[in-house]
This record gives structure tokens, C-alpha cells and sequence, in this order.
């Protein structure tokens, strides 16, 4: 394992908090990382542990996060029921008050929650800090609706393209960040595949496998979000080949992309993943 | 050497399609087979059935007629603001969307594809014909290939959300754009050595005022993407311009055909030149 690689993360919403058990199984298997691609939520996670911090710490910080902005994030939490027909029950009036929620925040802003409930968070985490304070380089992933392409971004402060990166459309609004108005790549593929050039060889993508597969969906948020989602895992699917080892984290397919009340589990899942497929491949 | 012809989705600006065709026979370039994802399938599906352009757009005048209600306007915003209806509707869409799978149900769609295929089946069609759906419930394209006409074309014309998806056997489908808004490589698997593939391009509208325009235009960014990966395996591809065409109003088909007419018109001395270096 005497060469270095590019890692690549991404993941749907708290999902991707999986990186952080990645990013702990690489440092304990003393996996050298030259780069870092980064989307979703996966984008802090990847930049706190770039700065030199344990990964761990994060664990902390979101679960810390999660229990204190619970009442704020009840609509995120309610959401994660979409996808989850098979659990519900036709008459439970909760889950048509969290579609009717989603649909009506929708209608009337641009996003369920707003930045005041997140913006602390990465205020406190990376301060003023720059890209160029970083000790492993790193690349953030977001869609630049103005131009409506993919962009990285590599240089200036970390706030705002960090905030841009978890932009979820139709969760959060999405971010100015100097000329350009971002939101979260993810919504378009999980891992920023783009972002790969030949200079990044060899390249690990952590894959968390989708889980809607085979459920009837019952109402039209559903059935538009099992379409969406299948649209980002054919593009995730016809793009992953530009990586060199795929890492599919099968065990991430139990956990849903609002589950924030499951983030230790999350981690643990991931590190543990991680370890076993790092002792299958033989890295150069 | 057999030619393909695939026609790609676009709702209303569908109808494009027709003019196409018109200036490809015209042209006299013969289709060997055809296949086509929502309104590329109902055009597609009534050419192989007819083989005649007048024919079709005297069908397409008589269910326009019949059918056709804009629910649409909707969702088109107003230098003035939303009107107290479209408030009031918009908290009604909040109420369907959490309790039923789509805006509307098929009954003005079955009504308008039976004026258009009667009770013909796919096996009638004089050249080969596939209308493309997608399955919700595997994530797959599904080719359909068999049955009644009404019945494939209504699966592949489902758009999510607004139509209910069309159950059939185990699966559920829906309107094949998803993942296949133009079905070159589906086409190409049934058999067409030379395909021409027509899209309908359309600009994305940047004026996202709200959650749900923007989720619109994220998804019109992958749609992007998706169709330059199937116009890339297409032999001749022809993009007609309907980006100032409003997608809702199925009224407009005359224009529409003219504008298919005329840009397939500019494009056939290329098409030529290629079909000549291919052999065709």
C-alpha cells in the first residue's frame, strides 16, 4: 500500500456520514491518501479530516448536533418516511403531514430548512480557514445552476462551499458562493465521478448502495423520488467505471438517507466495511 | 441494411415528430423499423401503424379536440404573483401528492390514444414498432413490444407524478424518459443497423422560484446528460429547436409539425451524405 490514492465520497444526505468510518479504517490501515473528492456530506467530513483532525470527533459533533436541532429537524426526520412505504400504514396521519410538509414548504420557499439551523455548525467547525490550510488536497463537488454544470472547487474558503455541498434541493436552499449559485452534486450523481482526472489514478470510490428497489410506492412524492433516485443511480452506475476499485458498502443499504438518529451506527458499519474490503484488494 | 428511426419525448412539442417524418419521406428515406419513449412512441406507434403523415395529423386534430385540457398553467408563474386559484390549487396538489400517485388519472389519455389507435395491437403495425417504459419497481427500461397499442403507448407517456404508473404483470411503469428519453441503444438491440434519432430540444427555465422548480431543473440536468449518452450511440442524430415551444399545449400541434418539417428539412442533405458513405 506504498502508493497513494485518490478517495472519492460522496452519499445521499446523512448518509454520507458513512465517510467518516471510511476515513478512520483508511488512517488505521495507514492507507496514503494524495487526494480527496468529496460531495454531499461527505464534503466537511472529508475537509476536517484533510486539516488533520480525528474523524471521530465528528461523530460526536453530529450526533451532538442532531439531539440539540431535533425539534428544527423534525421535517427532515418526518421526510425519511418517503421510500418507506412497506412500514406505513395507509391511515397514519404523520406520514401525510410530513409529504404534505415537503410538498407545501416547496411550493412556498426553497427548501424545507433553512441555513440558521446548519450555518453554526460549519461556522464553528472551519472558521475562517482555507483550502489552502488544508494538509491533503481537496476537491468539493456541487452543481452551479447558472451555467447548470457540474463544478469542483479546490481554492478559497471552505464556509461556503462546504455549505454548498450539502444544498440538498428541496431540504436546503441553495448557496451563493462568489458569481455562482450552488446546491449539492449529489442530487445528481452520489459520488462526484466527474471530478476524476487521469492524474488521480489510482482512485478508491466508496459506493453506498441504493435501497428503494422493488416497493410500491403509494403517493406521488414517492413515486418522483424513486424516479429521481433512479435517474442519479444510472448516472452513478455508467460513470463508476472511471474509478479503479469500487468499494460497495453493502450494509449502508439498511440505513436511510435521514437517519440521524443512527449516525454511530452508520460510522461503525463503515469502518468495519471498509476494513474487510482494504484487506481483499492489494493496492500497488 | 435496416434504418431506425427513434423518437425522443418532449410532451407536446411531440408533435414535431410528424413534420419529421413528413420531410424524411418526402425525402424519400425509407424506416425499416421505429421506436420512440412518450410522445415519441404515440407519433411513432401511428406511423407504423399508417405510414401516412396526412392521416396522422387528421387523427391527432380529432383527439387534441376531444381530449385536450390544460391542467398545466398551473405551474407557470405570473409577473403578478400566484392568483388566489392557483394558491388554492397549489395546497390541493399538497394534499394529492401525500395521499394518491398522480395529479391525474389516465382517463382523458386513453380516450385521446383510442381516437388515434382504436383497438390496433403492436403485431398490426406495418413496419416493426417498441414503445420504451421504464419499471419502478427495477429501475429498468422495459421495451414493450406486444399488446394493444393503446396499452403500450399509455405506459410510455406515464410522466411520474402526473399520470399513475400502469401496472403490468409484477411491473410498474412509467414513462420511459427517465432513463431512456431518446432509446437509441434499445433500438439499436432490436435490430436497426442505421438509426436517426430525433430530439426535442428544450432550454431549461433558470427562473426557479421555489423547492420544486428547482428539483425540476436539477432533474433537466441529468436529463442532459442521459441524452447525450443515447444521442452518442445514434448514427444520425437531429435536434429540432423547440425551446420557445410550450411542452402543455397540446393545441399548438400545427406549429409544431412545421417546425419538425422545416429542421428536418435543413438536415436531409447531411443525412443523405451519410446514409451514402454507410452504404444505406
Amino acid at each position: 500500500m506504498s502508493e497513494p490514492i485518490t478517495l472519492l465520497l460522496g452519499g445521499t444526505g446523512i448518509k454520507g456520514i458513512a465517510s467518516i468510518g471510511v476515513l478512520q479504517s483508511m488512517r488505521k490501515n495507514r492507507v496514503k491518501i494524495k487526494k480527496i473528492i468529496a460531495a454531499g456530506i461527505s464534503a466537511p467530513i472529508s475537509a476536517q479530516y484533510a486539516l488533520g483532525d480525528d474523524p471521530e470527533l465528528l461523530t460526536q459533533e453530529f450526533t451532538q448536533f442532531f439531539v440539540e436541532n431535533n425539534r428544527a429537524l423534525w421535517g427532515l426526520e418526518q421526510l425519511t418516511g418517503i421510500l418507506m412505504s412497506h412500514q406505513r400504514r395507509r391511515d397514519n396521519f404523520s406520514y401525510f403531514l410530513r409529504e404534505r410538509l415537503y410538498c407545501h414548504a416547496n411550493f412556498h420557499s426553497n427548501g424545507v430548512l433553512s441555513w440558521e439551523t446548519v450555518e453554526p455548525l460549519i461556522a464553528r467547525l472551519f472558521g475562517d480557514k482555507s483550502f489552502s490550510d488544508l494538509q491533503i488536497p481537496l476537491a468539493v463537488s456541487a452543481i452551479n445552476l447558472k451555467r447548470a454544470e457540474l463544478v469542483l472547487i479546490e481554492k478559497g474558503k471552505l464556509r461556503g462551499i462546504l455549505k454548498a455541498s450539502m444544498a440538498f434541493p428541496g431540504i436546503l436552499p441553495p448557496v451563493v458562493y462568489g458569481k455562482m449559485e450552488l446546491v449539492s452534486s449529489t442530487v445528481y450523481s452520489e459520488l462526484p465521478l466527474d471530478g476524476i482526472t487521469k492524474q488521480d489514478a489510482p482512485v478508491i470510490a466508496i459506493d453506498l448502495p441504493d435501497t428503494f428497489r422493488g416497493r410500491s410506492p403509494q403517493t406521488l412524492l414517492e413515486v418522483i423520488s424513486i424516479v429521481d433516485d433512479i435517474r442519479s443511480q444510472y448516472i452513478k452506475k455508467k460513470l463508476i467505471t472511471n474509478s479503479d476499485y469500487i468499494f460497495q458498502l453493502e450494509g449502508m443499504k439498511k440505513f436511510r438517507w435521514g437517519d440521524y438518529r443512527q449516525i454511530p451506527q452508520i460510522v461503525a458499519q463503515a469502518y468495519k466495511e471498509t476494513n474487510r474490503l482494504l484487506d481483499k484488494i492489494a493496492l500497488p | 441494411m435496416k434504418i431506425g428511426l427513434c423518437l425522443g419525448g418532449g410532451g407536446s412539442r411531440g408533435y414535431a415528430h410528424i413534420g419529421a417524418i413528413k420531410a424524411l419521406t418526402k425525402a424519400g428515406i425509407k424506416i425499416d423499423i421505429v421506436n420512440g419513449t412518450s410522445i415519441g412512441a404515440i407519433i411513432g406507434g401511428m406511423y407504423a401503424l399508417y405510414q401516412d403523415v396526412d392521416e396522422m395529423t387528421a387523427l391527432v386534430k380529432r383527439a387534441t379536440a376531444a381530449v385536450n385540457v390544460n391542467h398545466f398553467n398551473l405551474f407557470q408563474h405570473s409577473k403578478e404573483g400566484p392568483s388566489f386559484l392557483q394558491d388554492w390549487l397549489t395546497e390541493a396538489i399538497c394534499d394529492v401528492a401525500a395521499l394518491r400517485k398522480s395529479i391525474q388519472s389516465h382517463k382523458n389519455n386513453l380516450k385521446a390514444l383510442r381516437i388515434l389507435f382504436d383497438e390496433a395491437r403492436f403485431e398490426d403495425t406495418k413496419i416493426p414498432f417498441s414503445a420504451v417504459t421504464m419499471d419502478i419497481m427495477t429501475g429498468k427500461t422495459v421495451v414493450i413490444k406486444k399488446g394493444k397499442l393503446v396499452d403500450g403507448v399509455v405506459a410510455s407517456a406515464s410522466i411520474p407524478g402526473i399520470f399513475p404508473p400502469v401496472a403490468r404483470g409484477k411491473k410498474l411503469l412509467v414513462d420511459g424518459y427517465v432513463l431512456a428519453n431518446i432509446p437509441v441503444p434499445e433500438l439499436r438491440r432490436q435490430g436497426a443497423d442505421f438509426i436517426i434519432s430525433i430530439g426535442l430540444e428544450e432550454k431549461p427555465d433558470k427562473n426557479y422560484q421555489n423547492g420544486v422548480d428547482l428539483i425540476y431543473y436539477v432533474e433537466s440536468i441529468k436529463q442532459k446528460q442521459l441524452d447525450k449518452w443515447a444521442i452518442a450511440e445514434s448514427d444520425f442524430h437531429i435536434n429540432i429547436d423547440m425551446s420557445k415551444f410550450d411542452a402543455t399545449h397540446f393545441e399548438n400541434h400545427a406549429v409544431a409539425i412545421e417546425r419538425g418539417y422545416s429542421s428536418v428539412k435543413k438536415s436531409i442533405p447531411q443525412l443523405m451524405k451519410k446514409l451514402e458513405i454507410n452504404n444505406v
